[in-house]
């Protein structure tokens, strides 16, 4: 049968992603860009460039779209549901849609819903998608410098409370948990002062996307009540994890694991100066990205731009993201 | 995102196409075109007939009242007068036939009940249509509470005792009513003991009668046919499809039927009643849309319209930009202008171009790897170095060609050591034939290349990219490959704009070229796409995907071969008649959905005086496996290696068969193992002295 090279294979997957599923955000002259920082050889074997093309046809990229249908799974499938059912369980297992909605109104009024990190990152960015989809009120949601007020007593001497006492649960959403840092930085700085002034609120953690590592780390060390996400990343989804999906069935291609790994590991380590974070924060070796941006645990071959590195995907740092004004 | 949104070749269905459109990109085929076929006029019944993507649909809806008001925008009412014609059109389908399949009352009744529901629902339409007409000119019914007063006595009960239709709507949202209550009735058949659903008419009553009625009541509508275009009748029963074909037969004037569907969409000929056939010629006519474009040149100017048509539609294209003034332009010239939109390459040069940097020869390193296998043990290397030519890749295949066909002749008579001279004989000419000045068309050489171009090409390309794609280049080739398939060549032309805008560029305006590239991947695409589409159709659909790999893999052996014996083969000759039952039905259904297209009559045996069947594979089937366009050669199976190849059950015989097919074809051939006879020696001397023949017969 007459077959294309590799190559051109590839190429094409990538071409037929673009058009149809990344927004056609990725032209043929990008990734030739792109597939200039790696070096090619005629053998596909030691073939660098044939290799990351390889990588770039197994993304996963979530446009607008997605995103927004996740958010509405966001909603519907741990917030909204959950507590439909908890309302039931209260009132005896009632079938009563009246009595239902009443409840479910006064909950969701005592529900505030935040981002995840300052207001310039993924979480807060989500957040207005978040209450357009759902057809939420503005005033559900807050900042985190919302939640607690400082008060002089009549000493003088600052107090620390929460600002709005009637406030039943808080909930974070983030787009993606990896490594589960950010989530257990919060809890050491914001969640345990919320505990500490009322043991009954309810704080609670979201994220379309999650590693399994990180969601077990988050629940493990930090003071959330709730913890989940709308798909959870497990090892497969790990780039060269021993069983990773992405490298199934390489056998029958002539291309190797660990020969990505190697050259991969070697430029991550060039981009980000750091062994640890050479396939992403944390040893990520994630390989997503959303149409708002890339995370970090993403391998750093796909979206750094340290020197003359030409990024497929740009993500929009943190630290550094004054410079994409 | 928009560059691609523009793509004008999207739409490839005319069920996705509005009234406008189904106008806008209509195009008529030269001398005898569609009006003249179609003759919506004439009040013999037609059967529309063709494959998938022969254009059955957007031909049916061309002619609905829907695209005529389009068509005759400023006077509707006028324009249809004088079209001559009314044309209502509904989809055999849109009824949900399938619901009174199984309906849990006995036949007669479940028939009469989708009788019944099916006049309902005709009516309804056809009322509708009215409806629209009277919006654009209300006084064309003379007196419309006569009308409706006539209208309500089609019905076996008086109706309108109280005189409250007097208007059509009102009629025509009593039938909608009728309508309603009887699928009430069917859809909760099931829950019901007993279905509450009376028939208050005959068969035809309103179907005919309301025509009839119109051509009484309209000045204007005297002399109009009323066309009823039914479209997918292969959705529909064995016992509904009677009851439509009862209706052509029992037509009564003003009305006439077109109706559409695909060649193996027609369950029965038969009527209702005493259940006779309506026969052709008699009852009906019949149209073949897949036989319209069989003659190339017809093909070829509908399809350069059609793009053109495309391209003006997405402004890609002004009228203005065209040679000359846009429709009265030659079609050469239409064809011209296209022609330089698609990139074309010299072969012979990508190929050398290709392989100047390769580090191995990939011809010969496989037929080295074949001659490695020959017993005795043989010289390869000093074969191998005799045969090469270098970057010239197609000089090394007409070698081995040439080389192994001796060698396949000679079989039972050379020694190993003697493939050496033969090789060394081989080489020498084809270095006299490529030094000479003149071309000797005399030479074993230039008859080879004369006849085996298409294989050499097609074997170089495979060795140096792994696929022939870029041998299908051009607007030449695309009008080839998908002749007959009006469907495909905006398939093709899809993909294509959509790798080109993936090239970051605007495909089809400012004359920029479809790439080489572009075109390849639209190629592959869409002859993927179609064979993916094919072996899903029906329920031999599986069984018609193995056998056409099979055929389709015998026939890749033969064209890439050392030595083919057929050349460009991409069509295949067999009796019919020796056919197993099994193997009948599949190439019967491989033809019906025209995976396999025969090619010209079958010819009759001269000493057998059996009729002879010729199929070629599908055109846009041949980028898949790397087969020629040309059409040259036809491979002619005996009656059990056509049963292997097409029966699915037979995969021993079929691998036996295409092992014994692919040694015939390919190095090692048998050697001598003893001494060379006298006389055999002989002949060598002889042969080698003489005009380099061989003794071979091409």
């Amino acid at each position: 049968m007459n077959k294309l090279d590799l190559r051109e294979e590839l190429l094409l997957k990538i071409m037929k992603l673009s058009q149809n599923i990344w927004e056609n955000r990725i032209k043929e002259q990008n990734v030739e860009k792109w597939l200039k920082n790696f070096n090619s050889d005629e053998t596909i074997e030691q073939c660098e460039s044939t290799h990351a093309l390889f990588l770039l046809s197994n993304f996963m990229f979530f446009g607008v779209r997605e995103v927004r249908e996740l958010l509405k799974s966001v909603y519907r499938d741990k917030v909204k549901n959950p507590l439909i059912q908890n309302i039931r369980k209260r009132l005896g297992d009632t079938k009563n849609h009246e009595d239902i909605a009443t409840v479910f109104k006064s909950e969701i009024e005592s529900t505030r819903f935040l981002g995840m990190g300052n207001p310039s990152e993924s979480g807060n960015h989500l957040l207005y998608f978040y209450r357009q989809e759902n057809d939420l009120p503005k005033k559900l949601f807050i900042h985190t410098h919302e939640i607690l007020s400082f008060n002089r007593d009549n000493k003088d001497i600052p107090q620390l409370k929460l600002r709005n006492e009637n406030i039943k649960r808080y909930i974070f959403i983030d787009d993606v948990c990896g490594s589960g840092t950010q989530a257990a930085d919060y809890s050491e700085e914001l969640v345990e002062e919320i505990k500490k002034l009322d043991p009954e609120v309810e704080v609670i953690y979201l994220t379309l996307f999650s590693t399994s590592h990180g969601l077990k780390h988050v629940r493990e060390n930090t003071l959330f009540d709730v913890v989940d996400c709308i798909f959870e990343l497990d090892e497969t989804f790990k780039c060269f994890s021993d069983n990773s999906r992405y490298f199934k069935g390489i056998d029958k291609l002539p291309l190797s694991k660990e020969f990505t790994e190697q050259f991969c590991r070697t430029y991550g380590k060039y981009l980000t100066l750091s062994e640890e974070d050479s396939l992403g924060y944390k040893d990520g070796q994630m390989l997503l990205g959303f149409a708002h941006n890339v995370p970090d645990n993403t391998l750093p071959i796909i979206w750094n731009e340290w020197q003359d590195w030409q990024p497929i995907l740009k993500r929009y740092s943190k630290l550094s993201s004054g410079l994409y004004i | 995102m928009e560059l691609l949104q523009q793509n004008p070749f999207t739409t490839i269905k005319a069920n996705d196409l509005d009234d406008s459109e189904i106008n806008q990109q209509w195009v008529d085929i030269k001398g005898t075109g569609f009006l003249d076929l179609f003759c919506p006029t004439n009040m013999m019944p037609q059967y529309i007939l063709g494959g998938k993507g022969s254009g059955k649909t957007h031909l049916i809806r061309y002619f609905s009242y829907k695209s005529q008001m389009d068509r005759h925008k400023e006077s509707p009412l006028n324009g249809i007068v004088e079209d001559g014609y009314f044309g209502i059109y509904f989809l055999a389908s849109g009824l949900n036939g399938s619901r009174f399949e199984h309906l849990p009352i006995e036949r007669g009744a479940r028939n009469a009940i989708f009788e019944y529901s099916f006049e309902l629902w005709f009516a309804g339409i056809t009322l509708e249509a009215i409806l629209e007409l009277k919006a654009v000119d209300s006084s064309f019914i003379r007196d419309e509470k006569l009308f409706c007063t006539d209208l309500c006595k089609l019905f076996n009960k008086d109706v309108n005792s109280d005189g409250e239709f007097y208007t059509i709507e009102k009629v025509k949202e009593y039938i909608v009513k009728l309508s309603n209550s009887v699928d009430l009735e069917v859809n909760n058949a099931f829950f019901k003991d007993k279905l509450d659903i009376q028939i208050l008419t005959n068969r035809g009553q309103l179907i005919f009668g309301i025509p009839q009625l119109l051509n009484k009541h309209s000045n204007e509508f005297k002399d109009v046919t009323f066309l009823y275009l039914i479209d997918e009748l292969e959705n529909i029963s064995e016992e509904q499809q009677k009851y439509i074909n009862t209706l052509v037969r029992e037509k009564q004037l003003p009305t006439s039927f077109r109706v559409g569907a695909r060649r193996h969409g027609i369950k029965t000929w038969k009527t209702l009643g005493a259940g006779e056939s309506n026969r052709e010629g008699h009852e009906f006519a019949k149209i073949n849309l897949d036989s319209v474009f069989i003659d190339d040149k017809k093909y070829e100017e509908f399809a350069v319209d059609l793009i053109i048509n495309r391209l003006i539609g997405a402004n890609l294209l002004h009228k203005d930009l065209l040679p000359n003034d846009g429709t009265k332009q030659s079609n050469e010239a239409r064809k011209l202008y296209l022609s330089e939109l698609f990139e074309e390459v010299d072969i012979p040069k990508l190929i050398t171009d290709a392989n100047k940097n390769k580090k191995n020869d990939p011809i010969l390193k496989s037929f080295k790897s074949r001659l490695e296998k020959a017993t005795p043990k043989i010289n390869t290397e000093e074969i191998i170095s005799e045969l090469s030519f270098g970057s010239d890749l197609v000089s090394e295949k007409v070698a081995i060609n040439i080389f192994c066909q001796h060698w396949s002749k000679n079989q039972a008579n050379l020694k190993a050591d003697e493939l050496i001279e033969i090789a060394k004989i081989t080489r020498s000419s084809i270095q006299e034939y490529l030094s000479a000045d003149i071309v000797d068309k005399d030479s074993l050489v230039y008859k080879k290349l004369d006849k085996y171009i298409n294989n050499y090409i097609a074997s170089a390309l495979r060795g140096i990219s792994q696929n022939n794609l870029d041998q299908y280049h051009g607007l030449n080739n695309l009008l080839i490959i998908t002749k007959g398939f009006p469907r495909h060549i905006l398939t093709v032309l899809r993909h294509a704009y959509r790798a080109e805008v993936f090239q970051g560029k605007t495909p089809f305006a400012n004359n920029e070229k479809i790439t080489l590239k572009s075109q390849k991947l639209a190629l592959k695409q869409s002859s993927d796409w179609f064979h993916e589409d094919c072996i899903s159709e029906g329920k031999l659909g599986t069984e018609v995907g193995i056998a056409l790999d099979r055929l389709c893999e015998i026939l890749r052996i033969e064209m890439y071969s050392d030595k083919p014996v057929e050349c460009s083969a991409s069509g295949f000759t067999i009796d019919k008649n020796q056919l197993s039952h099994n193997s009948k039905a599949i190439l019967e259904w491989a033809e019906l959905i025209r995976v396999i297209v025969p090619s010209g009559q079958p010819r009759q045996e001269k000493n057998s005086q059996r009729l002879i069947a010729k199929y070629q594979v599908n055109g846009l089937l041949c980028p898949r496996w790397g087969l020629s366009l040309a059409r040259r050669g036809a491979l002619s199976f005996s009656p059990e290696d056509i049963d292997a190849i097409l029966d699915a059950s037979k995969e021993e015989q079929y691998t036996e068969f295409k092992n014994k097919f692919q040694a015939s074809r390919n190095a090692p051939f048998k050697l001598k193992t003893e001494d060379k006879t006298p006389r055999q020696e002989e002949k060598i001397k002889k042969d080698d002295a003489g005009n380099f023949q061989m003794g071979l017969d091409i």
